[in-house]
C-alpha cells in the first residue's frame, strides 16, 4: 500500500483529503506544519508528499529546500497545494525541485490523478 | 601708492564678503533641496510601504476566504460520492444545492479578488502563442450544455483560419466564459453565435444573442462595477456584476478593445479584438510584464534600445547581422553581467531591447559605459565593416507607463 504524507496548516483540509485517499486504498498521515512535517517523513518514508504552500513559521517552499538539500529525501515525491493565481508560486515551486502542484480547492478527479501518478513512479 | 594699496585691501575685503555672502546662501540652498529630497523619498517609501500592506492584505484576505471554501467543498463532495456511506435522494439535493453554492461563493471571491488587483494595476498575465480557434472550440464544448438545457443553440462560426494571438490562455478563456454564458443567461429562445475573423490586422470574435437587448439608457452602464443591467429576462443566477469589467480589463491589457452594440427585443452583439500574433506582440508582451513586476516590487527599471548602424553593404548578408547580433548580446552578458531578472529580445534584424533593473539616475552612465564597450568589440568582431550603435533609453515609470510608451521614448532619444 502506497503512503502519503500530507503537510497543511489547516486540519480541516487535511483530514478531508486524508478520506478521499484512504478511500481510494492510500495508507495517508498528515502534519499541521512544515517542522512537523519535516520529522514526519524521516520517520515515515513516504510514497509522496502533498506539500501546502503557504504555512506559518517554515513554508512550503523552506520544508522543499531542506528535503532536496538531504540525500535522504532528494528524489523524493513533491506535490505542490497552492491557491488559484498564484503562477509565481507554481514557478518557484518548479524551480526549488517540486514534482507537480495542485490548485486548492483541488478537484477530487485531478487529486486522484495526480496521486496514482507519482506514487508509481518510484 | 597708499590710497591705491587701500582701495585694493578694501576691495579684497568686499570680495570676501560678498564671496562668503554667496557661499552661506549656497549652503542655505542646499540645505533646503536636501530636505526637500528627504521629504519626497520618505512620501515614496510611504507609499511603497502602504502599497506592500494592500497586497498583504488581499493575499491575506484571499487565503483566508478561500480556504474554508476549500474545506466545505471536499466535505460536501465527499458525501455525494458515496465515500461515507449512502445518501438518501433528499440528502442528495441538499448536497449539490450545497456545492452549487459553494462554487458560486468561490466564483464571486474570485471575481473579487480580480477586480482588485486589477485596480490596483497588479493583475499579472502569462502570455504565449495561442490558437484562438482553439480557444473557441473549447468554451463551445463546454458551454453548449448549459444552452441546450435552455433549449438554445450554441453556434460557432470562423471566417478565417488558424488566427493566432499572443496572449494568456485562462484569461482569454475568462472572457469568452462571461460573454457567452452572460449571452444563454439573457436569451429566452434562439440562438448564440460566437463568430471568430480578422478584420484590420486584428483578430474579431463577436458574441452575438437573439435575448431580449439592452436599452439606451442601459448601455453606458455596461462595463461598470457592481451594476447588473436589469433585462427583462433576468432569471437564473445573479452574478456580481463584476464579470464585463473584468473582461474589459482584461481585453484591454492584452492591448485590445470590447464594445457593445444591441437592440432591445432583437438581442445583443458584443465584440472584442485583439491584437494578431507576432514578433512585436511579444516584445511589448514581455515589456508589459515587467512593468506589472515592477509595480509590485515598487522597482523602477530601464529599456534600453540598441540599434546597429552600418551601410548597406551588398556584401554583408543575412548571417553577418545575425551574427554581429549575437556578438552583442555576448558582450552585454558577459561584460555586464546581466542578473537574471533582467531580459534581453530581438527586435527585427537591427535591433536589440534590453530590459535591466537601473535606475533612472544611473541609466546614463551605464547607458555610455555599454556603449564603449560595444563600440569597442564591434570594432573587433567586424573590422572590415564600418559598424556603429545607436542607444535609446526609456525608464519606468518616469517616461512611460505602457510598453509602447517605452518603446516610443526609448526610440525617440536615440543617440
Amino acid at each position: 500500500m502506497k503512503k502519503i504524507l500530507i503537510v497543511d496548516d489547516e486540519p480541516e483540509f487535511a483530514d478531508m483529503i486524508r478520506m478521499r485517499l484512504e478511500a481510494n486504498g492510500y495508507e495517508v498521515v498528515t502534519a499541521n506544519d512544515g517542522t512537523e512535517g519535516l520529522a514526519k517523513v524521516r520517520e515515515e518514508n513516504p510514497d509522496l508528499i502533498l506539500l501546502d504552500v503557504m504555512m506559518p513559521n517554515l513554508d512550503g517552499f523552506e520544508v522543499l529546500k531542506r528535503l532536496r538539500r538531504s540525500q535522504a529525501t532528494v528524489d523524493t515525491r513533491v506535490v505542490m497545494l497552492t491557491a488559484r493565481g498564484e503562477t509565481k508560486s507554481i514557478f518557484r515551486g518548479q524551480e526549488l525541485g517540486a514534482d507537480d502542484y495542485l490548485i486548492k480547492p483541488c478537484d477530487a478527479r485531478e487529486l486522484l490523478a495526480v496521486c496514482k501518478k507519482y506514487c508509481r513512479l518510484r | 601708492m597708499g590710497i591705491m594699496s587701500a582701495s585694493i585691501v578694501t576691495g579684497y575685503f568686499l570680495m570676501a564678503r560678498y564671496r562668503h555672502g554667496l557661499e552661506h546662501m549656497i549652503e542655505e540652498r542646499t540645505a533646503e533641496l536636501r530636505e526637500i529630497n528627504d521629504r519626497l523619498h520618505l512620501e515614496v517609501e510611504e507609499r511603497r510601504r502602504a502599497e506592500r500592506l494592500k497586497d498583504d492584505f488581499v493575499s491575506t484576505v484571499s487565503h483566508e476566504l478561500r480556504t474554508p471554501l476549500a474545506i466545505t467543498r471536499e466535505g460536501v463532495s465527499l458525501l455525494i460520492d458515496g465515500i461515507t456511506g449512502p445518501v438518501n435522494v433528499k440528502q442528495m439535493k441538499i448536497l449539490n444545492t450545497a456545492k452549487g453554492n459553494v462554487d458560486r461563493l468561490t466564483r464571486i471571491i474570485n471575481d473579487l479578488l480580480d477586480i482588485s488587483k486589477i485596480e490596483a494595476g497588479r493583475m499579472q498575465v502569462t502570455r504565449e502563442k495561442i490558437s484562438m480557434d482553439r480557444l473557441i472550440e473549447h468554451t463551445h464544448a463546454s458551454l453548449a450544455p448549459l444552452a441546450a438545457q435552455k433549449g438554445l443553440r450554441l453556434e460557432v462560426q470562423a471566417t478565417d483560419r488558424n488566427i493566432e494571438i499572443f496572449a494568456d490562455e485562462d484569461r482569454i478563456i475568462q472572457v469568452l466564459n462571461n460573454l457567452i454564458s452572460n449571452a444563454i443567461k439573457f436569451t429566452a429562445e434562439g440562438r448564440v453565435t460566437v463568430s471568430l475573423g480578422i478584420a484590420e490586422g486584428h483578430m474579431e470574435c463577436r458574441v452575438e444573442d437573439t435575448g431580449a437587448g439592452i436599452s439606451e439608457e442601459d448601455m453606458p452602464k455596461l462595463f461598470q462595477r457592481f451594476v447588473q443591467i436589469g433585462r427583462t429576462n433576468g432569471a437564473g443566477r445573479r452574478g456580481t456584476g463584476l464579470g464585463l469589467v473584468i473582461a474589459k480589463n482584461i481585453v484591454e491589457l492584452h492591448g485590445g478593445r470590447i464594445w457593445a452594440e444591441s437592440e432591445l427585443h432583437r438581442g445583443t452583439r458584443f465584440t472584442f479584438v485583439l491584437p494578431l500574433f507576432s514578433e512585436e506582440q511579444v516584445l511589448l508582451g514581455r515589456i508589459a510584464d515587467k512593468i506589472v513586476e515592477a509595480r509590485q516590487m515598487d522597482n523602477e527599471f530601464s529599456l534600453f534600445l540598441w540599434e546597429l548602424r552600418y551601410d548597406t553593404d551588398p556584401a554583408l548578408g543575412e548571417a553577418e547581422h545575425e551574427a554581429v547580433g549575437r556578438a552583442i548580446q555576448h558582450l552585454l552578458q558577459a561584460r555586464t553581467y546581466l542578473r537574471s531578472t533582467d531580459a534581453l529580445e530581438l527586435r527585427g534584424d537591427r535591433q536589440m531591447v534590453l530590459l535591466a533593473e537601473v535606475a533612472t539616475e544611473s541609466a546614463p552612465a551605464v547607458l555610455k559605459r555599454w556603449k564603449q564597450i560595444i563600440e569597442e568589440s564591434l570594432r573587433d568582431v567586424a573590422s572590415a565593416i564600418d559598424i556603429g550603435v545607436a542607444c535609446g533609453v526609456a525608464n519606468y515609470p518616469y517616461d512611460g507607463a505602457e510598453s509602447h510608451e517605452l518603446l516610443q521614448a526609448a526610440e525617440n532619444n536615440m543617440a
